[in-house]
């Protein structure tokens, strides 16, 4: 039963080699801003899909980002707690947070689930909203920097102060998803799978539904948890708005345009939209510090209608649904049915013209 | 009295805009997180036909509702009806029409704070009370649609083909009743009825691009607190709903008047989370 190695990691390879040499190699902020935006969304998406392989789509995990983000910055902010224990912190928190929750809710399916999970997200979000400790309405500020923190290590790599932020959310990235991809390629991802296929049937051979539910949700809110707290390092001020039903939506949205088939899915779907979503902002840095004056004038064409990405990213929402049926990542399967389907069609019409003979 | 008046006010609102959702929900057995955006587009369509075209603002709600409903028979053909049992496709295309329709919101608006003009101004004076004739004629019209609807569901052919189609789609096909055209109708009243609450909600709190989620939010809570299939429990979670709303914005300060409502709706789920009036689904 051994099977090659790289066998179905290829992609994956290849995409873990492409985010460590590109923001070395794009040596500029606002490259390395877009590709920590990348990475967070990555992980939320992969987080989300380890929830919806056993058959239950979260409407939360905004939210439980939220709680990692705000957990590590208020203990970092009122305690004075280094960063190296409160990103853990905030990560613990949200696990807890997403257990407790998670419990009453794992009993139900399908829409009561995600409905449930929806009001959860929102009356978490909004009770950090109404608490003055955390910020209020205006958000949680000086929270201390990761760039300050991390200054030593940037020193001896000789790494800028933004690049060695990105190789750390990158390394716990990547911690995130490999527990993440050895959870689903193990017997607890068969589990999960089998849940979503019939409760009944996986609980009459002895598997405990709510343990392996609970399980799924835990480690996806500890993901969670984990990226919110050392983003909320990395930015300094966080906003509850920016946990809300919107970004929830988008995580749900990175995972589905990629297609929640495969790992990797999600995946390309969050580096797409992500682009997409940050391409006006990148290009107009970018412009400050070019000479190429056609590029300015469409960076600057583009900043200005800035406003109008929302249409883009919704016209590709729009095409996915309607056109690939697997996401992104089912793109050569949906080409390969098309294809099968045209020639069993011409072979109809052959059989056909010769029949009328 | 005034926190009375409010909240029976904000409840017909409530059940008004959810009226459409718990019919698809019903029927369909699929949510329209897009709901919240329609009942925005009724809002702002009716603002502009007043405020730009000059059109009386009851002509203008009628013919917002009337362009609502055509949007809901769209909505039905090119979405419910290709992705009826698939959940994700549904939640993609909703994103992908609230994401459409807050960005123009957001370019229409931008920092600008929009107001319907009042549908009726004065006071009228009842036991001694002095209530602002725009509340009484915002809860008349929403009761009078309400009724209207109730009659529909519950003593016309369309409400018990609706009924027949909500138990069983094939069964109700197989006595003979257009599931298709059911459906569509439904969308199409449902949506239109969300867009009038819009167009009452303008005038009475204002238009903003986040309006769409905050119904959305109203809306699908109240809808899952009465459980799926039953029309009474709108009825009765909307008026808790407005009453719940009403009273803690007078309570509470800022951003918590928002939070306690919601906070003791999940807390209600948590204890019957397939609602309180409907039938197990």
């Amino acid at each position: 039963m051994k099977q090659p190695v790289l066998k179905g990691k290829l992609s994956l390879l290849i995409l873990c080699v492409l985010f460590f040499v590109l923001p070395l190699a794009l040596n500029s902020r606002s490259w390395v801003d877009l590709f920590i935006t990348i990475v967070v969304n990555m992980v939320g998406a992969v987080a989300l899909r380890l929830i919806v392989i056993s058959g239950n789509l979260s409407f939360a995990q905004g939210a439980f980002m939220g709680v990692g983000a705000y957990t590590a910055g208020m203990l970092a902010v009122y305690l004075n707690v280094p960063i190296w224990l409160s990103i853990p912190a905030g990560a613990i928190m949200a696990t807890i947070v997403g257990l407790i929750t998670g419990w009453p809710f794992a009993r139900l399916k399908s829409v009561y689930f995600s409905m449930g999970t929806m009001f959860m997200g929102q009356a978490l979000m909004l009770m950090i909203s109404a608490w003055p400790l955390a910020g209020g309405a205006l958000g949680l500020q000086r929270i201390p920097s990761l760039t300050s923190a991390l200054s030593g290590v940037a020193d001896v790599l000789h790494l800028k102060g933004y690049q060695a932020c990105y190789y750390l959310i990158f390394l716990l990235a990547l911690f995130c998803l490999v527990i993440m991809y050895r959870m689903e390629h193990c017997r607890i991802g068969t589990t999960l799978r089998a849940l979503a296929q019939s409760e009944e049937v996986a609980a009459s051979i002895g598997v405990n539904p709510t343990f392996y539910r609970l399980l799924a949700v835990g480690t996806s809110c500890f993901c969670m948890g984990l990226i919110g707290g050392v983003q909320s390092h990395y930015l300094t001020t966080i906003s509850y708005s920016s946990y809300g039903m919107n970004t929830t939506l988008w995580i749900i949205m990175y995972m589905m345009i990629g297609g929640t088939g495969k790992f990797v899915g999600p995946l390309y779907g969050a580096i797409v939209i992500s682009i997409v979503q940050g391409i006006a902002n990148l290009l107009t840095s970018l412009s400050g510090s070019s000479n190429n004056e056609s590029f300015v004038a469409f960076a600057h064409w583009l900043g200005a209608n800035s406003a109008y990405t929302p249409f883009l990213t919704a016209a590709v929402l729009l095409v996915v649904a309607y056109l690939l049926p697997g996401g992104l990542v089912g793109i050569p399967d949906t080409i390969r049915a098309n294809r099968a389907r045209r020639a069993e069609k011409k072979e109809a019409a052959e059989i056909a013209k010769g029949g009328s003979k | 009295m005034q926190i009375v008046i409010n909240a029976l006010v904000l409840g017909i609102m409530y059940i008004l805009a959810a009226l459409g959702f718990a019919f698809i929900f019903n029927m369909l057995g699929t949510i329209n997180l897009g709901h919240g955006a329609l009942y925005m587009v009724g809002a702002y369509l009716c603002y502009y036909l007043c405020a730009a075209a000059g059109i009386n603002n009851w002509i203008a709600m009628i013919i917002s509702a009337a362009v609502l409903a055509v949007v809901g028979l769209l909505l039905e053909r090119v979405m419910f009806r290709l992705f009826l049992d698939n959940f994700d496709r549904i939640v993609m295309i909703s994103v992908g029409i609230i994401t459409i329709c807050q960005t123009i919101a957001n370019l229409l608006t931008g920092s600008k704070a929009l107001v319907i003009p009042s549908y009726a101004n004065g006071l009228t004076t009842i036991f001694g009370m002095s209530i602002s004739n725009e509340r009484l004629v915002t809860f008349g019209v929403g009761l009078l649609l309400l009724l209207a609807t109730l009659y529909v569901v519950n003593y016309t052919a369309l409400g018990r083909q609706m009924e027949a189609v909500a138990q069983d789609r094939l069964g109700a096909a197989l006595q003979g009743i257009n599931t298709n055209r059911v459906s569509a109708a439904v969308c199409a009243i449902g949506v239109g009825l969300a867009a009038v609450a819009g167009c009452f909600m303008g005038a009475y709190l204002g238009l903003s691009s986040s309006m769409g989620d905050t119904m959305n939010l109203r809306i699908l809570m109240l809808v899952m607190l009465a459980g799926a299939g039953s029309m009474n429990g709108i009825i009765i979670t909307g008026t808790v709903m407005g009453f719940l709303d009403a009273i803690c914005q007078m309570a509470f300060a800022g951003n918590a008047g928002s939070a306690v409502p919601i906070i003791i709706i999940v807390i209600l789920l948590l204890i019957k989370p397939k609602g309180f009036f409907g039938h197990d689904a």
